[in-house]
């Protein structure tokens, strides 16, 4: 191994921004040419941008806690939402492995809002009634419309939003595969304001048990977290890179002609290298996801 | 040195940043797992050797945790290099994202057949994706020859379609040349440029970063930056088609495939 130069320190405050522009000049046009510094400089701006998000997921914002009161603390210990931010990681890959995020950090990703979901927000409706999924098409549909309504209830739960908690809760209760927690549902549903630490552990208690086809339900809330991302005009969620395996997995459970346009028309919304579309994105998301839920 | 505080100090304050470090700098070139882990104790003891000597150098100029990234991330290079060569993910890799990357360096770098990586994605939790997904999506990724062991265009696709590995072998051997025309020309047109606009290219053109890495790097605005890469495009197929290099081929390279 070689012992490290004056560059790496150089190159240090470069990624920092530190350096005088003739200096910086001089660098850019060294590294554009370089193999082992450009790879250095670009790897070392991936992972400090991979730390900083890592960073900012564990960070959400701080959600009051009604002390005593009517509901009593569940016996699942909560230090914190950081913790069990991780732990909810932890859990959802280790039941179904995946790279994908969880629902509760597409949410955050997304819209990381104290303020409560869009008022003028509508949760996702499925088409054929919230029961009778028995073919396996109409499980994977199924899943979508679950996985979608899994990053809104944890956005309510966030924001203390204690209607929605309830509505989507209990939406959620009647239409996961019989597999699931459904007390863990239920209880959320029946306390909607609740500590949002103990809601929060109900929550990853319901989804460690979820037995939805995994694939479907991560599209789903990728899909409703993509949909809050446009409506929100943030940019930086369709930044990481991971739109297009989503949109793959989506044409591979589009069922019918226009599904397959649906995704077409996101992909054209999402062009590589400019902005996205913002005038049309919400809206053939929407339709989207409607198309694989229902 | 610039810092008044005793190395051995910097360097236990900063140990939980250093294990990060190390660890994410792994998963960004596919390590994983045992190889991760011997990787952070390498980087720990570089680090702890000669009295500290690396935070003793440390002059200041920079933050300490950003000097330490960047020690890392190099000391990472050394050392993967020394055992497996140079190896970095392919652009269309990178703009597909998870598990794509990883699945690349397996087949590509360790010689691994598909169901073997597959299996081992899996079983480390890296994706959820069936060997037949697996298969579809390393057809999208560009051929490369693979490092260790003689993998033939079967063993990688026998998962898939048997009417598939011809077409597959060809098309390979053609894209390679392909690429080679057009990364030609590319480094030739990039030549033109100022360096800022080179480093830009290089990392998304070439690299497939997302601007927002681009800008966040370069410490530059984003909202800016779009316009200047559609001018930066239209620049670059001037003077690529100039030299005779099809438009069509000028599209595989710097556009995203389409469905």
């Amino acid at each position: 191994m070689k012992e490290p130069n004056e560059d790496d320190e150089r190159l240090a405050a470069l990624l920092e921004g530190r350096v005088q522009a003739n200096q910086r000049e001089d660098m850019l046009a060294r590294l554009a040419a370089a193999d082992d510094d450009y790879e250095v400089f670009a790897g070392t701006a991936g992972v400090l941008r991979a730390l900083e998000e890592e960073d900012a997921r564990g960070r959400p914002p701080r959600v009051p806690s009604m002390g005593r009161g009517g509901w009593r603390r569940t016996t699942i210990a909560v230090t914190g939402t950081v913790v069990l931010l991780l732990v909810l990681g932890v859990v959802w890959k280790g039941r179904a492995p995946s790279l994908t995020r969880t629902p509760q950090q597409l949410a955050l990703a997304a819209y990381p809002s104290a303020q409560g979901l869009p008022p003028e927000w509508r949760v996702p409706t499925p088409s054929n009634g919230v029961r009778g999924a028995r073919t396996s098409a109409e499980r994977k549909a199924r899943a979508v419309y679950n996985g979608a309504l899994l990053v809104d209830l944890s956005i309510a739960i966030r924001t203390r939003d204690t209607a929605r908690t309830r509505e989507l809760a209990g939406r959620l209760h009647a239409s996961v595969d019989r597999g699931v927690d459904g007390t863990a549902l239920h209880r959320i549903a029946e306390h909607p304001g609740a500590p949002a630490d103990s809601l929060s552990a109900l929550l990853e208690q319901a989804m460690a048990g979820v037995k939805d086809p995994r694939g479907p339900l991560e599209l789903g809330a990728w899909l409703e977290a993509a949909r809050l991302a446009a409506n929100q005009r943030n940019a930086d969620f369709f930044a990481d890179g991971g739109s297009e395996g989503m949109l793959r997995r989506a044409k591979g459970l589009a069922r019918d002609e226009r599904a397959a346009q649906a995704v077409r028309r996101v992909r054209d919304a999402l062009p590589a290298g400019s902005a996205p579309r913002w005038d049309r994105l919400e809206n053939d998301l929407a339709t989207l996801l409607a198309r694989l839920s229902g | 040195m610039h810092h008044p505080q005793n190395p051995e100090n910097l360097f236990l304050e900063h140990l939980g940043w250093i294990n990060r470090v190390a660890e994410k700098t792994c998963n960004q070139h596919g390590v994983w797992g045992p190889e991760a882990e011997d990787f952070a104790a390498s980087i720990r003891l570089k680090l702890m050797e000669d009295d500290y000597a690396i935070i003793r150098n440390y002059r200041g100029e920079s933050l300490l945790k950003t000097y330490l990234a960047v020690v890392v991330q190099r000391k990472f290079l050394d050392y993967w290099r020394g055992d497996r060569g140079r190896w970095r993910p392919s652009a269309m890799a990178r703009r597909l994202g998870p598990p794509a990357p990883d699945l690349e360096a397996l087949v590509y770098r360790d010689g691994f057949r598909l169901d073997q990586a597959g299996e081992m994605l899996r079983t480390s939790g890296r994706t959820g994706l069936s060997d037949r997904e697996l298969g579809d999506l390393l057809k999208e990724l560009p051929p490369r020859e693979p490092r260790h062991r003689e993998v033939s265009a079967d063993e990688l696709t026998e998962t898939t379609e048997a009417d598939d590995r011809a077409d597959t072998r060809v098309t390979g051997a053609e894209t390679r040349a392909l690429r080679d025309q057009v990364t030609g020309a590319l480094k030739r047109a990039m030549d033109r440029l100022g360096a800022e606009d080179q480093m830009i290219v290089r990392m998304h053109f070439v690299d497939g970063l997302t601007l927002a890495d681009v800008a966040r790097a370069l410490k530059i605005e984003q909202k800016p930056l779009y316009r200047r890469v559609k001018r930066l495009r239209e620049l670059l197929r001037g003077t690529m088609e100039a030299e005779g290099v099809h438009e069509e081929d000028v599209h595989d390279l710097m556009d995203r495939k389409e469905p």
